[in-house]
């Protein structure tokens, strides 16, 4: 898509199709699903933070009358250890089983060790004090600094670092190593007239999504065994339960349920696993549900970081080099999104001198997840933080700055691929002109601003448009909807056939109903399952053309269609979609259009990110006062839910700066494992997020779409940081800002 | 000849940042270079996602290139 084009639906706001039910409480989530016959099951979880399971006896309970099964690791089949995909997150199969149960070592606080099933969810709790475990407590290891050390406790004590120099000789608690470059950077920061250095942490932070994770599994001798769960990838349930319980595919069935949240987080599989080990083995459909507390401490949150940033540059604003040193906890297995954290790091930025060096690090914490954009929330902050410290050292504005080293089309990014066409300058020419940045600040109010980048993915999508009699229809798709995407498939698939957006109902099918899909994240359900519905329906009109022109006696290069309706260009016939499907009986049968796909092109989106904070000189405590968001969606299919996405990110961001972290005790035991001490932002915390949708079409999408779910999350904790840093005076250099972290900086100041 | 732009740890296994290679297509393109580059196994190429002129091509069998063309193999991204 190369120039502006009228849409007729695109680019309105109708109303989601999932709206009524969800805000009536009719929709259905994963700890709604009941069956006849169903039990309960109940996790055993460690007590201690890192220890050797000595021994594991679950006779008591198997002995009890109320437990129908209990499951352990032994249940899984020998899982071979070959790399299997979750989200970005690499992780061998045998960790993935051993993050489900434990082998004979527990790794964090919390981890599962063993389950029960039992007639009642009371009973099924009450079962587990009747595992008797013996362990073996050895010291955690919480933090990076404390994972590096020449004496650190290993968590595995065969684990070599992957990707040094020369080959590990010693194992270490650093799963791998990376290392990216472009240019000499010592020739950049020679060529240098000004150097920034400054070393930033992150903490640990959970996606915080609403809804706990909840399954129900009903196994099946002679079918398929169904698993129904709340996940952004059913097809990848079933392949990673397959993969765990040696399984062929074709022996898995798995619904998704509506999901209240994911964000990265339902990417993966904690309980369906155990819940079929324990239907099988009882014969029973089993039911699994969290608690808010077990999310905290047994689900995947996002990895806590260590950054020091060195940057080079003139006084005329062109940075000549920028380097970066990454450390990211992976949580008790190796996997964190070190990868993709080293490669966006700098990529907002057309620099010739780079130098990135990333370490993925185990710790005695839970197996860390996806989480929006996973990995450059960390880097990004500490790189924005440095480029603002540049932008008031040489006296630029910080737009200027980088507008004067903005990446843009030709850019040649530190990963490899040169950057096609993306809309970073025209983001910081909006954020420039807005009302916001114009806008003056008053007493102890300081102004943060900061830019993003998100690769965003394309990927396999499949769909199935199947018109009825009366010319309504159904959009079979494989995407599950967490951010809205079934009203997007409806306006496009709309769009292409002409008739309003409600005639066509969107259904996420099973994994038996619709062929496969890539898991629901990447930002790619829009850009890559909407190329599908469009492709699928530009197959459904051409089969509406087929049959005018049998109707009509010409061919179909004699019909031309056009906003619902079929016109023979030999003569003065109009058909409707709706009575071309009345006589499809008679003219070929069901009209019904596919699409398998997997897409390529998938466009890049850079955001910039504006934030006023007020903060309390007596307390610390710190109030978003004005925040802007500004995002490159390449087309905004609809626009309030991109602006939902922008605004969701930029929330996220907000808590992920201001307040939220994994707060432990020296024993490793998380002591703020629920929202009350675990305080996200809530609506009556912030001011409304301005939003401002800067529009540069992605050329390789039919309605020019970008992925617009994650990039929103990466310039906030930079931004707020930032502002932070102007209204006390004082460098910040570790999140979050919360009120005890920011009186402290002011006392030390004064 | 297409140039083979490596980056990262793949550079620091073939010891080199580029080559030129007179494949036309990804499966030649692993082919030769088990030869040019045996250090670089085609196991853990084909765990990579492959880019041609900065393009990640997703169906990299399907895939032609150009004698002047720019390749890249890069992690693959997934994501939340």
């Amino acid at each position: 898509m190369s120039e502006a084009r009228a849409f007729k639906h695109i680019g309105q706001r109708t109303i989601r199709p999932d709206g009524f039910d969800k805000v009536t409480g009719k929709a259905n989530y994963g700890a709604d699903m009941s069956m006849p016959g169903m039990i309960w099951g109940a996790i055993l979880r460690s007590p201690h933070a890192h220890a050797n399971i000595l021994s594991l006896d679950t006779t008591r309970a198997e002995a009890s009358s109320d437990v129908l099964a209990v499951a352990t690791f032994q249940d899984f089949p020998s899982v071979n250890d070959a790399a299997a995909a979750a989200g970005t997150l690499k992780s061998s199969l045998m960790e993935t089983a051993e993050n489900i149960l434990a082998k004979n070592k527990v790794l964090y606080h919390g981890q599962a060790v063993a389950a029960v099933a039992a007639r009642t969810e009371a009973a099924a709790t009450a079962a587990l004090a009747l595992i008797d475990v013996e362990y073996e407590p050895l010291t955690p290891v919480l933090t990076i600094d404390a994972a590096i050390a020449d004496d650190a406790p290993l968590l595995h004590p065969t684990m070599m670092t992957q990707g040094l120099l020369e080959p590990a000789t010693e194992p270490s608690n650093i799963a791998a190593r990376m290392e990216l470059k472009k240019g000499d950077i010592e020739a950049g920061f020679a060529e240098a007239e000004v150097i920034v250095e400054r070393s930033y942490n992150t903490p640990t932070v959970h996606q915080g999504y609403i809804e706990p994770h909840a399954t129900v599994v009903r196994f099946d001798d002679n079918g398929p065994s169904t698993i129904w769960c709340p996940t952004q990838g059913h097809f990848d349930v079933r392949a990673r339960v397959a993969q765990l319980l040696n399984l062929e595919l074709g022996q898995l069935k798995v619904v998704a349920s509506e999901i209240g949240g994911g964000f990265g987080g339902k990417t993966t599989v904690y309980l369906e696993p155990v819940a079929l080990i324990l239907s099988k083995k009882s014969g029973r459909p089993v039911k699994m549900t969290m608690t808010r507390e077990d999310v905290f401490r047994a689900s995947g949150p996002a990895s806590a970081s260590q950054s020091t940033i060195k940057i080079g540059a003139k006084m005329d604003g062109t940075i000549t080099a920028m380097q970066a040193t990454l450390h990211y906890e992976a949580g008790a297995f190796s996997g964190s999104p070190m990868g993709p954290g080293c490669m966006t790091v700098f990529t907002p930025y057309d620099v010739e001198n780079l130098y990135v060096e990333g370490f993925d690090v185990v710790v005695n914490k839970p197996k860390v997840a996806a989480y929006r954009a996973p990995g450059a929330p960390q880097s990004e902050f500490a790189a924005e933080m440095a480029v603002n410290e540049l932008a008031a050292k040489i006296g630029m504005d910080p737009i200027d700055l980088r507008l004067k080293n903005a990446a843009k089309e030709g850019t040649q990014t530190i990963y490899g691929p040169k950057l096609k066409v993306v809309g970073l300058e025209a983001c910081l020419e909006a954020a420039k002109n807005s009302d916001h940045y114009r806008s003056s600040l008053g007493e102890h109010v300081g102004r943060g601003l900061a830019a993003g980048f998100w690769f965003n993915i394309g990927g396999q999508s499949s769909v199935i448009i199947n018109l009825n009699p009366d010319g309504t229809g159904t959009i079979l798709e494989g995407s599950p909807d967490i951010g809205g995407s079934r009203a997007s498939m409806q306006m496009m698939a709309a769009e292409v056939l002409g008739i309003a957006p409600g005639k066509l109902n969107p259904i996420v099918a099973d994994t038996e109903h619709v062929a496969y899909n890539q898991t629901t994240g990447g930002s790619r359900t829009t850009f890559a399952t909407g190329m599908a519905v469009i492709e699928a329906a530009e197959s459904v009109v051409d089969q509406l053309k087929s049959r005018a022109a049998a109707m009509w006696n010409v061919t179909a290069e004699q019909v031309e269609y056009s906003d619902g309706v079929a016109a023979n260009l030999a003569g003065e016939d109009r058909l409707s979609l709706a009575e071309i499907c009345a006589n499809a009986e008679k003219t070929g049968g069901q009209i019904s259009g596919t699409a398998n796909i997997n897409a390529r092109g998938a466009g890049p989106s850079f955001a910039v990110h504006i934030c006023d904070v007020k903060v309390d000189p007596d307390t610390g405590k710190t109030d978003v006062v004005r925040y802007t968001a500004i995002q490159d969606a390449g087309k905004a299919i609809h626009p309030s839910y991109v602006e939902g996405q922008f605004q969701g990110g930029a929330v996220q961001g907000i808590g992920w700066a201001l307040n939220e972290e994994y707060v432990y005790s020296a024993e490793g035991v998380m002591e703020n494992a629920g929202f009350l001490d675990y305080r996200i932002p809530l609506a009556s915390d912030l001011p409304p997020i301005e939003t401002i949708i800067v529009e540069v079409p992605n050329s390789f999408h039919p309605f020019g779409v970008r992925g617009v779910g994650e990039t929103g999350i990466v310039p906030p904790l930079a931004a707020v940081g930032t502002a932070v840093a102007e209204a006390i005076g004082m460098p910040v250099t570790s999140l979050p800002c919360s009120p005890p972290k920011v009186l402290e900086l002011l006392l030390s100041k004064s | 000849m297409a140039t083979l732009r490596l980056s990262g740890n793949l550079e620091t296994l073939a010891g080199r940042n580029c080559i030129e290679v007179t494949a036309l297509s990804y499966r030649d393109l692993l082919q030769e270079l088990t030869v040019l580059l045996p250090c670089l196994p085609s196991e853990a190429l084909t765990e990579l996602a492959f880019v041609i002129d900065g393009e990640i091509v997703d169906q990299p069998f399907l895939a032609t290139f150009e004698p002047h063309s720019e390749l890249h193999f890069i992690q693959k991204i997934a994501a939340g």
